[in-house]
């Protein structure tokens, strides 16, 4: 589990704001590949493993596509994900609105919220959602950005997404290191925390060409933040 | 070389974006314009937007140059400054003579070693709601003239009402997903950006206008256009 602060809080403010009966977040970056975050109920967790085991339903597809999947009535979703067939209905899930967590092109990860009853959402909901689902991206990619840092007093920077370099910079790391820009940012992290660099510096680096991520034995290990460079 | 009167020139500065008013228009390409034609028509050398975050926090979203000393002083003044003061305020800040300054130690070492030594903010605004602030910045001292002033803000109004659309403004729910989106954008922008220095071997500039060159000849907005780079379907 990543420490991240007010996981369960990020949960709690879609219960609050929107029409649903539970909701659980799961984020895909960080220290681990795959780490739920937090839910406002033992369900909402359900709802996510039962998919998560078939690997398939409305949190791979909202992941893929990088947008919001609406699920107005489960008892049909076996047509759309047949291994999934009636997992979601038998965990008590009568609707399921799932929506990406993005930031850029970088996919943090997903809401999963669910509904008792039938039903779709409202476009105003919809929208609504998308703008708590757009705010939560960015708290949690602030968190997962200062998550690790040896020495805190150090290296802190504020506002670090508004750093233009730090998108640049995932850009050329992402074609370096054929990875995803999640990865790539998560590459440039590793790095600047192994070398005490500020995000923004080890960016600087990768611009001016100083700094390389390609898939070569050194650079793999430089990636974890094992060996000078 | 025709000679245009500077009515004609702010008229046809007002049409280039009005037409950004119609439908699936490119918001940060708008911008752009708007940061292009304030340089154009105002006695400023670069010009700088800003649009406030989910938290309040100032971004750079179009700047005249992607040259990192302009984007560096808007960034900085992100922190503190005239651009973030102007958006505190919802007021027009001017500073004729940045050496005078007694305040913004940062920013002004920052700016007087750019050049620069006046700048003008004019916030971006819709109603009682401050959505950013526009930086234009003058290597020479002195304050904009009054009708520069005038014009100015009626760019950075048509601006605003363009980007958040008149007919949903009453909707702040509204405000919010569209300013989230012009912010997203970017990023993806800055993305793709990096994906085509890297691919083939460009400054930052030169892949932010082949980037431009190719959503506008091929009628995508940017954000698309960057995805498709970022997603490598397709190459710059």
């Amino acid at each position: 589990m990543l420490n991240l602060p007010g996981d369960d809080d990020l949960c709690a403010v879609f219960l609050t704001e929107l029409p649903v009966t539970g909701a659980a977040i799961s984020i895909f970056v960080g220290t681990a590949n795959e780490t739920r975050m937090g839910a406002t109920d033992d369900r909402a967790i359900a709802l996510d493993e039962a998919q998560f085991s078939v690997g398939e339903g409305p949190r791979w597809d909202a992941m893929r596509t990088r947008a919001p999947v609406i699920v107005p009535d489960t008892r049909a979703a076996h047509l759309e994900w047949p291994a999934l067939g009636t997992a979601l209905a038998d965990a008590g899930a009568a609707a399921v609105f799932v929506l990406p967590l993005i930031v850029g092109a970088v996919n943090i990860g997903v809401v999963e919220m669910y509904h008792t009853r039938p039903g779709s959402l409202s476009a105003p909901t919809l929208l609504h959602a998308q703008t708590l689902t757009s705010t939560t991206s960015w708290a949690l990619m602030h968190s997962i950005l200062d998550e690790g840092r040896r020495n805190p007093g150090a290296m802190t920077e504020s506002e670090p997404l508004a750093r233009r370099e730090i998108h640049q910079a995932t850009g050329m790391i992402l074609v370096q290191a054929d990875v995803s820009a999640a990865e790539a940012l998560m590459l440039l992290r590793a790095h600047a925390f192994a070398h005490e660099q500020t995000l923004a510096e080890a960016a600087q680096a990768v611009i001016n060409r100083s700094l390389n991520f390609a898939a070569e034995p050194d650079a793999v290990s430089d990636s974890a933040g094992s060996e000078e460079h | 070389m025709v000679t245009r009167s500077r009515p004609e020139k702010v008229s046809t500065a007002f049409v280039k974006l009005a037409d950004t008013l119609v439908a699936d228009y490119d918001v940060l390409d708008m911008l752009h314009t708007l940061a292009e034609e304030c340089v154009d028509l105002l006695q400023v050398d670069q010009v700088g937007l800003l649009l406030a975050g989910p938290h309040g926090d100032l971004q750079v979203v179009a700047s005249t140059s992607e040259q990192s000393e302009l984007v560096e002083i808007l960034q900085l003044q992100a922190g503190e400054g005239p651009c973030i003061e102007c958006y505190h305020t919802g007021s027009v800040v001017t500073i004729a003579d940045i050496a005078a300054l007694d305040k913004w130690p940062a920013f002004q070492q920052a700016a007087l070693r750019q050049g620069f030594a006046s700048v003008h903010v004019v916030p971006l605004r819709i109603h009682e709601r401050v959505i950013g602030a526009m930086g234009l910045f003058g290597s020479a001292t002195g304050d904009l003239e009054q009708e520069d002033a005038v014009i100015a803000q009626a760019l950075a109004s048509v601006a605003t009402i363009s980007l958040l659309q008149e007919r949903t403004i009453r909707e702040s729910q509204i405000v919010n997903d569209q300013l989230q989106r012009a912010l997203n954008s970017r990023i993806m922008i800055e993305q793709a950006k990096g994906v085509i220095a890297q691919i083939s071997t460009v400054t930052m500039d030169e892949a932010f206008s082949r980037l431009r060159n190719h959503a506008r000849s091929t009628h995508q907005t940017l954000n698309d256009t960057s995805q498709q780079v970022i997603d490598r379907t397709l190459v710059l």
